[in-house]
């Protein structure tokens, strides 16, 4: 089945795109875990991730950080990544760290600073303020004193957001980032993501959480080893596309409220 | 020994040059393993430590048998021992565990086997299983000064990159670290840290010498380098406690009384701990 066509999402300012992907495979072995993805985004995008388990999703996130071998072309802002790059800021799952690790939350935050201070330099005065400055931009300012083993699940995200802020990148890729926390620290983080996007950062973040797709993405990126649809949500969220994206698991209901039901996790599927 | 009055004790041992040769080299063993072992400890490699120091078994027999040096005797197995558990796991679908298991369990045979064809043998194997650090001469003395601090240059030099492969090897990878490098480097710190380490503690015991400082911090401190600090002073109170106590009762080997000043350190701070978790919490009044 050929990818649908559908509108590119508008690029807001600039010529070149904030991050441009051609005809990126991703292989581990033999087998296939992303087939030729070609897609590109506008500067302060907030793209949503979306397809089923093994979709390729992480994979796709761990490629565009080269942490796996690929194949094809990335562009962040026209130009290719270097090593030691500051461009693209990966936050991990929260459940991918030891959070009884021995640090304070201002500790972790400064970590996204190493990548670029170098070998054989220690964190400076002005690396400490970045971090602090990340840490007031997530509103955890008042905790950077605190030890990451006292964190909730929400304060854990917001950590890992800030670390990646203080790195100050072009293009944040996020995995999962509203799994593992209540549903009033999702809309918390979903709107933080959203002023992220507004001051201009691009962000890209698979979630399996389909209810938040409409209010919160600009485009979405469907993904079942190759790339199905992109596009703003309510042009991609059609039968069809879910279909292909998911397979018959889902049902779209129609009108005025589009919303999915997982009938793996549902009894309401007709 | 005998002694009498605080200060005659303390000063009695130290005025025999095998027992202030021992009294500094177990302090400066303690505070490489403490440093060694935060980074140990918190990535989970102390099974990894304790096979490489049985591994290095037959290394340490053959130079101890032919009067070489024994750290260098011992590296040399050691290293061979983790090329091989690598070279298994390539090669098979023996898991990384089961190969660690079956080659150090091998060579530490090898070493007994190797010991036992020689005459008087029991003497030596509890020598080197034990640890004798009285028997330190002044040139283990400067190999461990030398090579130690080599180390602990290291640790200082790569200290921000290696904490970060510690807590978040994926993000450290993502900002373009050369982890992988950075991992075998720290493995062959630690297999070096836990060679030269044996002769003092002995292969049996030298993993408590690695991980019992770093376990106790991590229930005392809440910031890595505060562990490594905690860590470094239990290893400089261990020490001088084993050291009395080896020279004060007698056929006590120092091995065995170090590891013991560690775990009743250890014990002492589980028990009164005010952290989450620790018993200590039992006793802390709620204040919501």
């Amino acid at each position: 089945m050929a990818t649908l066509s559908l509108a590119q999402p508008a690029v807001r300012g600039g010529s070149a795109a904030a991050l441009s992907v051609e005809n990126l495979t991703v292989r581990y072995g033999d087998t296939v875990v992303l087939d030729d993805v070609s897609f590109s985004t506008g500067r302060g995008e907030l793209i949503g991730i979306i397809g089923p388990n093994g979709a390729g999703k992480t994979s796709l996130i761990k490629a565009l950080l080269g942490l796996v071998p690929a194949s094809g072309t990335v562009l962040v802002g026209g130009r290719a990544l270097g090593r030691r790059h500051r461009r693209v800021a990966y936050v991990p799952q929260i459940n991918a760290v030891n959070w009884r690790f021995p640090a304070t939350v201002r500790d972790v935050v400064v970590m996204g600073r190493y990548g670029q201070i170098g070998w054989l330099r220690r964190p400076g005065r002005d690396d400490y303020a970045r971090a602090d400055a990340a840490l007031e931009q997530v509103n955890m300012a008042n905790l950077a004193g605190r030890g990451i083993s006292d964190l909730s699940g929400g304060q854990q995200q917001r950590v890992f957001l800030a670390r990646a802020l203080a790195q100050e990148p072009e293009i944040m890729l996020l995995d999962e980032p509203i799994s593992g926390v209540d549903v009033p620290t999702q809309e918390v983080i979903l709107h933080l993501l959203r002023d992220l996007s507004a001051a201009g950062r691009t962000l890209l973040v698979t979630t399996h959480h389909l209810q938040h797709l409409e209010h919160h993405f600009d485009a979405l990126l469907c993904l079942n080893r190759r790339l199905i649809a992109y596009g703003p949500p309510t042009r991609v969220m059609t039968r069809e596309v879910v279909e292909a994206t998911f397979g018959s698991s889902l049902v779209l209901a129609p009108s005025p409220e589009r919303i999915i039901l997982d009938c793996g996790h549902s009894h309401d599927c007709a | 020994m005998h002694c009498n009055g605080l200060w005659n004790c303390i000063m009695v041992p130290l005025q025999f040059g095998p027992t202030s040769r021992a009294l500094i080299a177990a302090i400066l063993i303690g505070v490489l393993c403490a440093t060694i072992g935060a980074f140990v400890v918190l990535q989970e490699l102390s099974f990894i430590g304790d096979a490489l120091a049985h591994a290095s078994f037959p290394g340490v027999v053959i130079a101890s048998l032919l009067g070489l040096n024994i750290a260098l005797g011992g590296a040399v197995f050691g290293i061979a021992t983790a090329l091989g558990v690598g070279w298994i796991t390539r090669r098979s679908k023996v898991s990384l565990d089961t190969a660690i298991g079956v080659l150090f369990a091998g060579m530490f045979a090898l070493g007994i086997f190797l010991l036992s064809v020689q005459e008087g043998y029991n003497k030596e194997l509890f020598g080197l299983l034990l640890g004798d650090i009285l028997a330190v001469r002044p040139a283990d003395l400067w190999t461990i000064i030398g090579i130690g601090g080599a180390i602990l240059l290291i640790i200082a030099v790569l200290y921000k990159e290696l904490v970060l492969m510690t807590f978040d090897p994926t993000a450290a990878q993502a900002q373009g670290l050369p982890t992988g490098p950075l991992h075998y480097l720290l493995l062959c710190l630690m297999a070096v840290t836990v060679v030269i380490s044996i002769q003092s503690v002995g292969i049996v015991l030298v993993v408590a010498m690695v991980v019992t400082p770093a376990a106790t911090a991590s229930l005392a401190v809440r910031r890595f380098g505060a562990m490594i600090v905690w860590g470094s002073l239990q290893g400089v109170v261990a020490a001088t406690i084993g050291i009395y106590v080896s020279a004060y009762v007698d056929g006590v080997p120092t091995g065995s009384s170090i590891v013991l000043a560690h775990t009743a350190i250890f014990l002492l701070v589980l028990l009164f701990s005010p952290r989450p978790g620790a018993l200590g919490g039992l006793f802390r009044r709620d204040k919501g």
